[in-house]
């Protein structure tokens, strides 16, 4: 469209036409400064030329000045609807600066005229995936691997929303189909691992396979090292590497644990991987080192500087694991405690879970909130059944056995699940299983009570939250999975002589919920338990933690 | 070494297998390193016959080298001579031996069928050496088979990782995706279109240009698979093969089948033209296609073993179908269309994760010819007391988390009731314990299962039809064979209906019988069906009574209409192909293509 919109300015009195030519030369000789002041001479005598417009926009990201490019691009794009490259690139910058509906828009708009190409529908994927539209997000990423079923970026992205939906089951399979095709990146293969972990996909025999494997390739092996022996007569140095151990794991079992250690006079050293403030102490004993951007040959040097005596790996298998590092050997002894599997990709790395045995961890329960900011507590509906550790979803087989119990009974099922999306998601699965939406309801935080029934997530037991219900005397259940992940509370509760409610089959886990559900029964012995236990004793735990090192 | 042996190992080396040879005919047998070498070139050279001759040669001998009798096994397990080939291995092998020699005797014990040992020692394998892709992938052969769908997907899993140029995990993925819960529409469709980018990535969709274009003229109709003998495929191609006219069409097979018996003779019978394909290259078995310029060529093998979709992508004629064999994609698209009905794949708002377009045909996208032999429906004395005796007979792959579920509900809701299963795999101790544990996790106790293996004929097979009251469906891959042979025989089948094909077939059978009450879509209900049809005592005896009848008068064993519809399909293809073609090179055509003829064939659009 070129209105003639002529404005008073300097000009040099060439054509409109003989400028733009001037101006492409200037773009395809790297001349953008030049390219700018044809292009500008052009606009100032006809504001709305298209070409002028759209060379504007081009000459601007092609130089990486993509802030000047956004603010022209919509002119741009207005006048170029067909343009794939003007549209396409102004919806990445908009979803650069969190424009998402504008970007949404443009790509739709581009779609709708031009067809499906696999770049501009992920690029509207992302931009359904940020304004919270999740479902259609994940159409639109299928739309893509449709096209180009070997894309990563949307196996990638659509595995992320599949996540923020607490779609385990489908988020498993798409990094399963990212893996294969991303086969020479260690942290694809990881993020396998460490989701199939977090969702008890393994059997435990496959789960060794497939971290063998994974060592096999991706970690380089040096037969030079080799662990050797330490003297806990003299203080010790200890590193902690903190990678995905969550939130309340770390308040409630971890810090308080290192806190310890440092106070029998062991200098530690924290290599922290999360994003965030590191919320520990302050003590003369403990070194923070933020490592999260570092590759794993910088991070091995950082450790093998510090000279420690000890390793342990809290993060165990995850998307930033350091399990490649440890192929060097990083310091005379090297474990891997909580958090893991048990099973590991290096003969250099030993399990401290088997060498620690039945006490092989400390909780505080004092803490059973997420939001260090936020404690309050919400009071257990009437009439219902609580259960603890589904923030990040729930797996169908969780989901199918949770139902038959509400079936059986006249309860409604309260979840801690504060994500809205997430929440959505659990309503229709529970549909499924014949659950409707008025059994199920939503509440993090519940104060547990004597007498209530606590269920815990199978998959991934919230170990700490499991624990502050026990200590409160409510009667928590559990049924015992294959994977290190789904026994945590196992271990707690043979730890404090409450075996009884521990299952092995699905079928005692429903009939003994059903039992507990009325009836009301309370533990009156639960402190006496766990003192007996040593649970939450942090200073006898720690000599224990530190005898074992050896 | 010799300066002699040196020389031959250079060549055998340097891929000069033929001078290889002529040089170690020069040397004398040292029932050592020159024979070993000697049999490994042979294998190199594809000289199975030759191989083997000096394979029984060198071993009427007595050979202690543990090194050539490894190579001699090796040749008569290639050889089929399974039963000599495991006694050697048993004699050379130790759990410290080498991981190729575990292979290779984990192989050899696994084409025998003893899956259990097979395993034991893959697994071993797999320990001392995890990157080695073909312990995962035989693992997954095997734990596909013995009913650990899950185990042998994640097998074969690694296998692809381990080996990401080789599409063929892949395609293995493709094909077992289809039997397990875990996997998506979605899911499946990708790992087609995955194999198919790896596999075929410059595979060609156009036809072949020089086609004599005539909408009217008879059509060369192909069918290619490796199942034109005693295989369920033969109960469904030959009603179609005895019925097609032939004055529309003229029939070609292609058969990669490897042991022909009497089946593929009474098929190839039904031809005009049979091509024994049986290892035969694609590019030369596409050049026979070729030749005989065919105007439509069938697929019935899908993903399946020894299929041969290469052939199809170098899309040798102008339609190509899928049909029958596969329950999804291919993930090719120079495979046009695909062969269904409405039940099996209803239209709707949802899409399609094809590939090809899909014809629905009027009434069920298959019709069957049950066994001449089989035996009669025995009557059913129906004793209150006695307990009810569930029953399948499917391919234990098929028997997922989700059928495990939908039957340990069956079992729960009626009181007493047995679960009968039977399949030759069942003689594998792993396979029996694990229906066992998963059944025991269901809270069913192994009291109530009777798991037997299959009986060898195919008349004893289905009188024990004759032992279930009601047979039960597998999730989310149906039985197809399973589910008709069990409404022959008298025994009425609930089926767990779900959103793919796969977990439809059942359903479209049993629309045909007007059994739609039988199908059902949550777990819940199956275990209500169940129930209620364990109580209606009067329904068990009259079904026994009248499904055979009922079957023999429905569309099912109508093979005249059926045939007439699935060509009616063919033919209406092939002519709007013709009037693509000649519109692309301008040729005038009064014909009138559209919508003509659908009420006559019976298409659904």
């Amino acid at each position: 469209m070129n209105t003639s919109v002529v404005t008073q300015g300097t000009h040099s009195g060439k054509s409109v036409k003989r400028l733009l030519r001037q101006a492409v030369r200037a773009v395809r000789t790297n001349q953008f400064d030049d390219a700018i002041k044809f292009i500008d001479e052009v606009l100032e005598r006809q504001s709305d030329n298209v070409r002028a417009n759209a060379l504007k926009f081009t000459t601007y990201y092609m130089s990486n000045q993509l802030e000047k490019a956004r603010q022209v691009g919509s002119k741009a794009a207005e006048l170029n609807p067909k343009s794939g490259y003007i549209l396409n690139n102004q919806a990445c910058l908009q979803l650069g600066v969190g424009k998402a509906k504008e970007a949404q828009e443009l790509l739709s708009l581009l779609i709708e005229e031009s067809g499906d190409n696999s770049q501009w529908l992920y690029n509207l994927g992302l931009a359904h995936a940020q304004l919270g539209n999740f479902e259609l997000a994940i159409d639109t990423f299928n739309r893509v691997l449709d096209i180009q079923p070997d894309y990563h970026k949307a196996l990638l992205q659509k595995a992320s929303v599949e996540l923020k939906l607490g779609l385990h089951e489908d988020a498993f399979q798409t990094l399963n189909i990212l893996r294969l095709v991303t086969p020479s990146q260690h942290t694809s293969s990881a993020s396998h691992i460490y989701h199939g972990i977090r969702f008890n996909q393994f059997d435990e025999e496959s789960l060794k396979q497939e971290i063998a494997i994974w060592g096999d390739y991706f970690i380089p092996k040096n037969k030079a090292y080799d662990n050797e022996d330490i003297d806990i007569t003299k203080p010790l140095k200890i590193g902690f590497i903190i990678g995905s151990t969550l939130a309340l794991e770390w308040k409630t079992i971890v810090r308080p644990t290192i806190n310890a250690i440092a106070k029998m006079g062991h200098q530690i050293t924290v290599y922290w991987h999360q994003s965030g403030i590191l919320p520990i102490s302050k003590s003369s004993n403990i070194v923070i080192k933020n490592c999260r951007s570092l590759s794993d040959a910088d991070f091995a040097r950082l450790c093998r500087e510090t000279v420690e005596d000890v390793l342990v790996d809290v993060g165990g298998m995850h998307t930033q694991t350091r399990e490649r590092a440890f192929g060097i050997n990083l310091a005379k002894k090297q474990y891997a405690w909580l958090v893991h599997a048990g099973v590991f990709s290096t003969p250099l790395l030993e399990s401290l879970d088997a060498k620690l045995g039945d006490y092989h961890f400390a909780i505080d329960a004092g803490t059973n909130s997420n939001d260090p900011i936020n404690t309050t507590t919400s009071t257990m509906p009437r009439n219902s059944i609580a259960a603890v550790g589904c923030e990040a979803g729930l797996s169908l087989k969780t989901i199918r056995i949770w139902a038959k119990i509400l079936q059986q009974s006249s309860k409604k099922l309260v979840l801690d699940v504060q994500s809205k999306p997430i929440q959505t998601q659990l309503i229709k699965r529970f549909e499924k299983y014949g659950i409707q939406e008025k059994s199920i309801t939503f509440a993090s935080n519940i104060q547990f009570k004597p007498g209530h029934l606590i269920l815990d997530n199978l998959d991934y037991n919230a170990i700490s939250k499991a624990s502050s219900a026990l200590m409160s005397g409510s009667n928590i259940i559990t049924l015992t999975g294959d994977l290190f992940p789904s026994k945590l509370t196992t271990s707690l509760l043979r730890k404090t002589n409450n075996q009884e409610w521990v299952c092995c089959n699905e079928q005692d886990y429903i009939k003994l919920a059903l039992k507990l559900i009325d009836s009301k029964k309370k533990n009156t012995q639960i402190k006496t338990q766990i003192k007996d236990s040593g649970i939450d004793n942090f200073t006898k735990f720690a000599e224990h933690f530190v005898n074992t090192l050896p | 070494m010799t300066q002699k042996q040196k020389d031959v190992l250079q060549l055998v080396h340097s891929g000069q297998f033929n001078e290889a040879l002529a040089a170690l005919g020069q040397l004398e047998s040292d029932l050592g390193w020159k024979d070993a070498l000697e049999l490994r070139v042979l294998r190199l050279l594809k000289h199975g016959d030759k191989a083997l001759k000096l394979a029984n040669k060198l071993y009427r001998k007595k050979i202690s080298n543990k090194e050539l009798l490894r190579f001699i096994a090796l040749v008569f397990t290639e050889q089929n001579k399974l039963p000599t080939a495991l006694k050697i291995y048993k004699n050379i092998c130790d759990t410290k031996a080498d991981t190729g020699l575990l292979l290779e005797y984990g192989i050899a014990l696994s084409s025998n069928g003893d899956l259990d040992e097979a395993e034991n020692l893959l697994r071993l394998g797999c320990q001392q050496q995890p990157t080695n892709v073909n312990f995962h992938s035989q693992l997954g052969r095997i734990y596909c088979r013995t009913g650990r769908v899950r185990q042998g997907i994640e097998s074969y899993q690694r296998a692809a990782f381990l080996e990401p140029k080789k599409a063929q995990h892949l395609q293995r993925l493709a094909y077992w995706s289809n039997y397990s819960s875990a996997y998506t529409q979605q899911s499946n469709f990708q790992l087609a279109r995955l194999w198919a980018k790896k596999a075929y990535p410059e595979h060609q969709t156009g036809s072949n240009t020089w086609r004599d274009a005539n909408p009217d003229k008879p059509l060369k109709i192909g069918f290619v698979s490796g199942d034109f003998c005693a295989h369920a495929v033969s109960f469904f191609i030959t009603p179609l093969l005895q019925n097609i006219d032939r004055k529309s069409f003229q029939v070609f097979a292609y058969s990669d089948v490897a042991k022909p018996d009497a089946i593929t003779k009474e098929i190839k019978a039904l031809c005009d033209s049979w091509h024994d394909a049986s290892g035969q290259s694609d590019e030369l078995l596409g050049a026979q296609m070729g030749a005989d310029q065919l105007d439509v060529l069938i697929d019935l093998s899908g993903h399946s073993a020894n299929n041969r979709l290469g052939i199809f992508s170098q899309h040798i004629a102008p339609i190509q179908i899928s049909w029958l064999g596969y329950p999804s994609t291919t993930g090719l698209d120079s495979i046009n269309f695909r062969i269904t009905d409405n039940i099996a794949d209803p239209q709707g708002d949802q899409r399609d994760y094809f590939t090809e377009e899909l014809i629905r045909l009027e009434n069920s996208f298959l019709c069957y010819q049950p066994h001449k032999d089989a035996p009669a429906v025995k009557a059913i004395s129906k004793n209150l007391k006695k307990p009810i005796r569930f029953g399948s007979f499917n391919n234990l792959a098929k028997i997922s988390s989700t059928t495990l579920d939908a039957w340990a509900a069956a079992l729960l809701a009626v009181p007493k009731s047995t679960l009968y299963v039977k399949r030759q795999q069942l003689i594998n101790d792993n396979a029996k314990e694990h229906l066992i544990t998963e059944f025991s996790k269901r809270g069913i106790s192994e009291k109530r299962l009777i798991l037997k293996t299959s009986k060898a004929k195919i008349q004893d097979h289905l009188d024990e039809y004759n032992n279930i009251d009601i047979a039960l469906d597998t999730s989310p891959y149906n039985g197809t064979t399973t589910t008709l042979e069990a409404l022959w025989m008298g025994t009425p089948i609930i089926s767990l209906s779900g959103e793919t094909h796969a977990s439809r077939v059942s359903a479209s059978i049993l629309n045909q019988l007007k059994l739609e009450d039988l199908v059902v879509t949550t777990i819940e209900d199956f275990a209500q069906v169940a129930t209620s049809l364990s109580k209606d005592t009067k329904r068990l005896k009259q079904l026994s009574k009248s499904l055979r009848n009922d079957m023999q008068n429905s569309t099912l064993l109508d093979h005249q209409q059926f045939t007439q519809q699935f060509c009616s399909a063919i033919q209406e293809k092939w002519k709007l192909w013709c009037h693509a073609r000649n519109k692309e090179q301008g040729i005038d055509t009064n014909e009138k293509i559209l919508g003509s003829s659908e009420k006559s064939h019976g298409v659904t659009a």
